[in-house]
């Protein structure tokens, strides 16, 4: 007797099988190609996440195609490795249609004409009805969720950036890196060479100047950026720039920068109130000739507001925190200890501006935007070290306390221990489990099991006898004491 | 589309299985373990506590089957002679003496060792040749069992004293270790039921000897892919704690894995499990389902694990839970 006898046509089955095989292979490619093309544009959008978040002065525009090509290689590379085989699909229709690998079976010896695999060709061409879409749904990949959020966070810094910034411009960081292989604002701009743009950029602050009037008060909600402009290598070029290095050195601070009318310096004693307690990154320094007009704006404004802090206050209290700020960072923002000295040396000249009453009335408010940039920064250091130190003692101190407690409590511990021990005879039975110890040895320098030294009980040790009473006995144990 | 002959070899498998449960309430996975063992031309130990019908089961099988059948009550004084026959002096007409081979109940197609534990291991070993080789030697003489040769013993795993454990080369020998629960309570009420009338039903035979030649002839025709294949090496190996890759619980708690006895056991038994269902190719949830069954007895437990009070089909399913699927 024959599974098969004469009732199989050899010729024309396994049709529907492999149409059936080939739709599910073609699906499964399908899902895998999406599922990896979005852990690459998951690769690919990290690009824009740090441009966006380092700026290209830190990273240079030509690695976004350094992430893509990147992206591109992770999905290309991980679909090749997963492309699934027409006999895994075939195992995957059978695990999802519940059909006991019969497709993947007659799949599988496709190529023999035995009536063995005639017959189960046959058998398997029944159960080949299915929906392949049904058995294999498209499901939302967690690479999906990958690339989405990667999505949002470039767009949030994006948003962030913008406005925050104002600007489009890139090449500013978000964020400033303590590390120190990285440039740092200020490094970038004293190795900026000051007479690239200088000529421009005082024409253009002079231009920038005359319409200083008219910007300021819609340039209020803007003080980040201005601080960041007074603290980072933007104050520090402007320093550099001719009409800033004679007021830096207290000549021509009154000639070339005429003083604000009263409504600008009120504006600015608001803006240096809402800017002082911002943290916002130092705007990048780089080619002064593509500044926009907005920037040399903010670079005024900072100006004013720098002289009127300067102004405003005492000579006594500014000489002290002056000289503190300079020793303290005196080599990291030379443009901060140039205030300082600034503050020093202009304060008797321009006390008769009219600069000094606005100064005056927004003297509470400027202080603050002073201590948020110069020599506070030095005091906050100190007392920073200060209460460092304090807490260091008082650590101290503790452990001490504790020590002795720990030596006294182990003192009398000893004592009952000894007092006890006059009294105790006998063994002591250690129980430990067997198969979580490691046996090493001077002369061997292996780990092993407990049960790999010998050191557990053979089973043909234990009579089949005893079994019973064995079994009886550790099932006490632990009835008694369950874990 | 045309039908294969796959479907009246289900019917007379199915026919055999309506015969046992006639008398045999539930337990089928018992009846499909000791048809498959049948078919597959392996041996099947039925172990259980007393009471469960696992004699009972046996006896109607040999009914339904149409095959010779006999039944060895193994105790601590039986002797191989008693199981394998001995020989005997004849003393013809004239005078004449001879000796005469006479055959014991080794000698039927299916032989039912009930209690097989209670026997001695020389008693024991008696039956290695036959379950093995399918041969019998006494003196110099080799005979051989007719086809098909199935031994189903039976044994108690509560009573211990005088009793002799199966020796690991005789257990490896056995293609199914079947444990036989206790029946649910509705099946309870049908075997008390069955047992009140006042006519027992009988049994008829539903297949001869030459069917079961046949079906086995064909089981051996059931593909199997080379991912099942695999699998089943795979679970064999993930037995032996001192392959590369055996899992942690192999590690821990199992002393000696499976021999490749045991792979074997996997795909002719799974051959005719996929027969019984009507497929002809051998699947992964064959495998998956037969493990228990064709490992257990396979297996041996360190002590870690018996302090812990886990089983060998504890140990298995956990194995069986790392094999990796299709899903």
């Amino acid at each position: 007797m024959s599974l098969t006898p004469g009732a199989v046509s050899h010729g024309s089955d396994s049709i529907a099988l492999f149409e059936v095989v080939e739709r599910a292979r073609r699906r499964l490619l399908a899902q895998v190609g999406i599922r990896e093309l979005l852990w690459g544009a998951t690769v690919a959008l990290a690009g824009p996440v740090l441009l966006l978040a380092l700026g290209t002065d830190m990273l240079p525009a030509a690695a976004l195609w350094v992430f893509l090509l990147a992206g591109l290689g992770v999905a290309a590379y991980r679909i090749s490795e997963q492309r699934p085989t027409p006999d895994r699909a075939a195992r995957v229709l059978d695990a999802r249609w519940r059909t006991e690998d019969q497709l993947s079976t007659a799949y599988c010896f496709r190529e023999r004409r035995d009536d063995a695999a005639q017959s189960q060709r046959l058998l398997a061409e029944r159960v080949t009805g299915g929906d392949v879409n049904a058995a294999l749904p498209f499901e939302w990949p967690v690479s999906g969720w990958a690339a989405a959020a990667t999505t949002a966070l470039a767009v949030l810094l994006l948003v962030l950036r913008v406005g925050t910034l104002s600007t489009l411009d890139l090449r500013a960081p978000l964020i400033a890196l303590p590390v120190p292989g990285f440039l740092s604002p200020t490094q970038t701009a004293a190795e900026t060479p000051p007479e690239g743009g200088g000529g421009e950029s005082a024409q253009t602050l002079t231009e920038t100047r005359e319409e200083g009037d008219k910007t300021e008060q819609a340039e209020a909600p803007e003080a980040e950026p201005l601080m960041a402009a007074l603290e980072g290598e933007g104050a520090d070029e402007a320093f550099q720039m001719p009409e800033v290095e004679g007021l830096s050195a207290g000549e021509e601070a009154g000639d070339d920068l005429s003083p604000p009318s009263a409504e600008g310096e009120q504006a600015e004693g608001e803006e240096g109130d809402e800017s002082s307690p911002s943290n916002s990154p130092p705007e990048e320094g780089g080619d002064w000739s593509e500044e926009s007009e907005n920037l040399l704006d903010r670079l005024k404004d900072a100006f004013e507001n720098m002289m009127e802090t300067m102004q405003t206050e005492s000579q006594e209290a500014s000489a002290g925190e002056s000289e503190s700020g300079e020793g303290e960072e005196g080599g990291e923002s030379p443009s901060e200890s140039g205030e300082q000295a600034q503050a020093e040396e202009q304060g008797g000249e321009q006390a008769s501006d009219a600069e000094m009453e606005g100064g005056e009335q927004s003297e509470g408010e400027s202080e603050q935007a002073a201590d948020g940039q110069g020599a506070n920064n030095a005091e906050e250091a100190g007392q920073a070290g200060q209460s460092a130190a304090a807490s260091g003692t008082a650590e101290g101190s503790k452990e001490l306390a504790e020590q002795a407690e720990l030596e006294a409590a182990l003192d009398e511990l000893e004592e009952f221990y000894q007092e006890r021990a006059e009294d105790v005879a006998g063994e002591i039975l250690v129980e430990t489990d067997s198969s979580e110890q490691t046996l090493r040895t001077e002369y061997r320098d292996t780990n092993a099991t407990h049960a790999d030294r010998g050191g557990d009980v053979n089973r043909d040790e234990v009579p089949q006898a005893y079994k019973a009473f064995i079994e009886r006995y550790f099932q006490t144990l632990r009835q008694e004491s369950p874990k | 589309m045309p039908e294969t002959t796959i479907e009246p070899v289900v019917a007379q498998l199915e026919a055999v299985r309506n015969e046992i449960g006639k008398i045999i309430v539930g337990h089928e996975d018992v009846v499909e373990g000791a048809l498959i063992a049948l078919v597959a031309g392996g041996h099947v130990l039925l172990e259980g506590v007393p009471g469960l019908g696992k004699t009972t089961l046996l006896r109607t099988l040999g009914e339904a089957l149409h095959l010779d059948y006999s039944r060895i009550q193994f105790t601590p004084d039986l002797m191989p002679a008693d199981i394998l026959g001995s020989a005997l002096m004849d003393t013809d007409a004239a005078g004449g003496k001879s000796l005469r081979f006479e055959r014991g109940p080794i000698f039927a197609n299916l032989v039912l060792a009930d209690e097989i534990n209670r026997a001695t291991p020389r008693t024991q070993s008696a039956l290695l040749e036959a379950m093995q080789e399918r041969t019998v030697t006494t003196g110099t003489e080799t005979h051989r069992l007719d086809d098909p040769f199935l031994v189903m013993a039976t044994q108690n795993p509560l009573e211990m004293e005088g009793t002799y454990p199966l020796p690991e080369a005789q257990l490896d020998r056995f293609l199914l270790k079947i444990l036989v629960t206790y029946p649910e309570r509705d099946e309870m009420a049908t075997i008390i039921e069955r047992t009140l009338e006042p006519e027992k039903p009988s049994v008829a035979q539903s297949m001869g000897k030459d069917q079961i030649l046949e079906i086995r002839r064909q089981a051996a025709e059931v593909l199997i892919a080379p991912h099942v294949r695999d699998l089943a090496i795979d679970l064999v190996l993930a037995t032996q704690p001192d392959t590369k890759n055996a899992p942690e619980v192999t590690k821990k708690f199992i002393r000696y894995g499976s021999s490749p006895r045991g792979a074997q056991s996997l795909v002719q038994a799974g051959r005719v499990r996929a027969l019984l269902r009507g497929r002809l190719n051998v699947s992964t949830g064959d495998v998956r389902a037969l493990a228990p069954a064709a490992l257990r007895h396979r297996i041996i437990l360190n002590y870690d694990a018996h302090a812990e009070g886990l089983t060998e089909d504890a140990v298995l399913e956990q194995i069986l839970e790392g094999m990796p699927s299709d899903e």
